[in-house]
């Protein structure tokens, strides 16, 4: 009799930033002014962004976004050629938002969705934790997100905002077993069951704006971490043979993250953002559900944007850059995550048709970003990585980061944004 | 060193989706599921794209619909000896026969009023479960209801445009989104011993494992096309095409470093939530004094569907089915009352085979109102589906073996049926 020995099959996901958070999918304003726009009046594809700012919605309102960006990465061990990791990356967006009907005006409800071009989702954890990987490019910008929110415009200068976004988690128990004799091929006296169950769990966000000045406006924004686990008993029985590991797999997308932002404006057509994030990156787990070795810190990273109103205000020009410090503490021990700080250069233009002849109610955007990434190298401790078999004398090295390596990245992205404004604005000024 | 690498092709129970079962959106549902020549609501983006837009419709137009649906199945599968037979558990709860619970989010907003193109619309349905997906693989002979367990568990999206070419003429497609998922999951081993099984109580060796995943899930889009003439403002006629869809899941298991084996695995493949290619004709008759009536006849290919595990047991079990759905509206002011039925044939017999696949004739009648306030909808409808008792008795001459035939978790003989109440309420507003 033949044996067959199988194991687990796993499948995981989650939340996301654009128009509701996969990571690269900004809408082409946001993307161009570098994020910073929670301060700034908002809209359908700047939920996630700013929370408050969908109170600034006076009519149904449609869309489309979409990307692409080619990401080059390295990670080159010492001694040895550089691996290339570059690739490219698509995604679409669509939102939606609307003041609601009647005496509920002052009410916006809005809804974002992205979706990556090439997959809905993709969950990769390395059968060894010493794998390299990217916990910033490798799985954010491959998952689909979705957002819902809603805001209330409590007075002209005050404004709230509040929603959630999606974050999956994946049970799938499977079960494999070997029946002799119930075909005749052996191919099909092999039983699989499995369950694959994946829960839609969410992760809330809020934000608040006030405008104590006619030029002046103050944000916060607040948005849970957004977390994925995959688990699952994975039972084989083939003959006398028993492999039953339990599988909890974990993904962090997101930290939680607190913004503060600023925005002043009008002169002369001219507006300045400028925003805080803190980055909770010291929650995070390895794709084991353990502490990484060594811990990753908390970083502040600052955004800032400048927005022209060119002449009769049809066209819009903007620009913007962004300091990301990197959360990462040098890949001394066993784990060997990639990536360094990055500064972001960004810019765009917009065309509002509807201050054009043609006065169509239509909005596009388009944008052009790049990100720089500080090369990240690193030397390894013997004494800080673990011994690889404790049954042989002395300490066994086998990290694959060992003894040294280095790694950069970098990323340009195109983008394009459609507004379609529906029927008539239901709140006026 | 020596190696088992197993392949495996598995493919998993035919299913259509909640559209079909409940319907997708409430007044649909009050309806039967006569739908595809009535206009003017997001729920066209499935039965049929062109009736996103209406022939009577200019300017802007921007609709919103947020419904729950709930629903319950009471079935049962009894053994001619008396036994309930229960299918096979991975998980605790098994997945059986779940209750049905997710919201239904549409929109429908003309879209050609920003490019200035009068009757250009686009729809959006969505059934929100609170699984993305969820789906229970099991082989063919195990004992399962094949169109009622995860058929409604799973994130079901349509996306269609439509045209108004002429005031008599509107055409429309819509893509269908599901979900195709890869998995390849590796494995080093990191102890072996001898052990006891907790679940059997033999003693074998105990392989420990650790584990890792490469999963992909891609999104997969099916087409829908639809026509809708309309001769005059009372009368409209339906034609719709979908287009077959199901949900590919395939990957493989490698472990290495098994001792005396080397790597040892499998590859599985399986297909979910099969959707024949469907053809329907449906008019709508506007009888005036606020009474309307409608008919739909679907003609689903549903011969063309793997069965579980691709015909794994060489007997075609799988038949083509028309289902006709009938719904009637009245309207006395703000408020209307909807009525439907429909009889689905079930595309399914197992003819005594291997197979124990489940599935009933179906009756479905179902009720709702619709009431108007301002700019806002209220709509609620209730459907209950009775299914025709079935009695199977297992062939031996289908089976490889004696042996084999009187394994089968469905020998000597079982019936089955039961029903399933469904309800769903929520609020439309026009903007």
């Amino acid at each position: 009799m033949r044996r067959t020995i199988g194991v687990a099959i796993l499948l995981v996901s989650s939340r996301a930033y654009a128009t509701s958070g996969t990571a690269l999918a900004e809408t082409s304003r946001d993307a161009a002014l570098a994020n910073s726009v929670s301060a700034r009046p908002g809209g359908p594809g700047s939920i996630l962004l700013s929370p408050a700012g969908l109170a600034d919605v006076r009519q149904p309102t449609v869309l489309f976004t979409g990307n692409i960006a080619r990401l080059e990465q390295s990670f080159t061990r010492a001694g040895e050629l550089s691996q290339d990791r570059g690739r490219w990356l698509g995604g679409f967006g669509f939102a939606a938002a609307t003041p609601l009907p009647g005496p509920l005006w002052r009410i916006r409800l809005g809804f974002a969705l992205d979706t990556p071009a090439e997959h809905a989702l993709r969950v990769a954890v390395p059968t060894r934790v010493d794998a390299p990987t990217s916990p910033f490019y490798d799985g954010r910008p491959d998952r689909i997100s979705s957002i819902l929110a809603l805001a209330a415009e409590i007075t002209p200068r005050l404004k709230i905002g509040g929603g959630i976004a999606v974050t999956p988690n994946l049970d799938t128990p499977t079960e494999v077993s070997y029946a002799a004799g119930r075909d005749k091929s052996v191919d099909k006296s092999v039983i699989i069951r499995l369950d694959r169950d994946l829960k839609l769990e969410v992760s809330p966000f809020i934000g608040a704006r006030i405008q104590p000045f006619q030029k002046l406006a103050l944000s916060v924004v607040y948005r849970g971490a957004a977390i994925s686990r995959a688990r699952g008993s994975q039972r084989t029985v083939a003959g006398g043979i028993l492999a039953d590991d339990p599988i909890d797999f974990f993904q962090m997308w997101d930290p939680t993250e607190v913004v503060f932002g600023a925005n002043v404006g009008w002169w002369k057509g001219f507006s300045f953002s400028f925003d805080v994030t803190v980055h909770g990156w010291s929650e995070m787990k390895t794709g084991f559900n353990t502490d990484p070795n060594p811990k990753l810190h908390d970083t502040v990273s600052l955004r800032s944007g400048l927005e022209w109103h060119v002449g009769p205000r049809w066209l819009t020009m903007r620009a913007g850059w962004a300091v990301e410090p990197s959360p990462l503490p040098e890949q001394t021990g066993d784990t060997n995550y990639l990536g360094s700080s990055t500064i972001t250069f960004a810019g765009g233009a917009g065309i509002d048709l509807r201050r054009t002849k043609s006065r169509m109610p239509i909005v596009i955007d388009a944008h052009l970003r790049g990100l720089i990434g500080r090369t990240q190298s690193t030397r390894k401790d013997p004494n800080a990585i673990s011994d690889a078999s404790a049954d042989l004398p002395g300490k066994q090295i086998d990290n694959l980061g060992y003894p040294a390596f280095k790694s950069s990245a970098s990323a340009i992205q195109l983008g394009a944004t459609i507004t379609l404004f529906l029927g008539k604005p239901m709140v006026r000024r | 060193m020596k190696r088992a690498l197993f392949l495996l092709f598995f493919s998993s129970i035919a299913h259509a989706g909640v559209e079909d079962t409940f319907g997708i959106g409430t007044k649909p549902m009050a309806l039967g599921g006569s739908f595809a020549a009535r206009p003017g609501s997001f729920s066209a983006a499935y039965y049929n794209p062109a009736g996103l837009v209406t022939a009577d419709e200019n300017g802007g137009l921007f609709e919103a619909s947020v419904a729950m649906l709930y629903a319950h199945p009471q079935l049962h599968a009894t053994s001619s000896d008396g036994r309930t037979l229960r299918m096979p558990e991975v998980t605790p709860d098994g997945f059986g026969t779940p209750d049905t619970a997710g919201l239904v989010i549409g929109s429908r907003f003309a879209v050609g009023q920003a490019f200035k193109i009068e009757g250009l619309d686009m729809g959006l349905a969505l059934y929100l479960p609170p699984h993305l997906f969820r789906w229970a693989i099991r082989p063919d002979d195990d004992v399962q209801w094949a169109l009622l367990t995860d058929r409604t568990q799973v994130l079901s999206a349509e996306i269609g445009l439509a045209y108004r070419i002429k005031k008599w003429l509107s055409i429309g497609a819509s893509a269908r989104i599901l979900f195709d998922a890869q998995t390849l999951t590796r494995g080093e081993v990191t102890y072996v011993r001898l052990d006891t099984d907790p679940k059997t109580g033999k003693t074998v060796v105990r392989t420990g494992t650790q584990l890792g995943v490469d999963s992909q899930v891609f999104g997969r889009v099916t087409p829908i096309f639809g026509a809708m003439i309309t001769p005059n403002d009372r009368m409209h006629f339906g034609l719709v095409y979908r287009h077959q869809s199901y949900v590919d899941d395939w990957g493989n298991t490698r472990i290495t470093g098994v001792p005396s084996f080397g790597d040892l695995g499998y590859t599985h493949r399986f297909a979910h939530y099969f959707e024949p290619s469907q053809f329907t004709l449906a008019a709508h008759v506007d009888i005036g004094h606020g009474f309307d009536v409608s008919a739909d006849f679907t003609y689903a290919l549903w011969s063309e569907a793997q069965s579980t595990n691709r015909n794994q047991f060489g007997v075609p079990i799988w038949g083509n089915t028309l289902t006709p759905a009938f719904g009637a509206k009245y309207r006395i002011g703000p408020l209307a009352l909807m009525g439907g039925y429909r009889f689905q044939k079930s595309p399914l017999d197992n003819f005594g085979g291997p197979s124990n696949l489940l599935d009933c004739d179906r009756h479905v009648a179902s009720f709702g109102f619709d009431l108007g306030l301002w700019q806002w909808h209220v709509v609620a409808a209730a459907s209950t589906q009775f299914l025709v008792e079935r009695t199977e008795t297992k062939n031996f001459m289908l089976f490889p073996s004696d042996k084999a035939w009187m394994q089968n978790p469905g020998y000597p003989s079982y019936s089955y049926g039961g029903h399933v109440m469904a309800i769903s309420a929520g609020v439309e507003a026009q903007f």
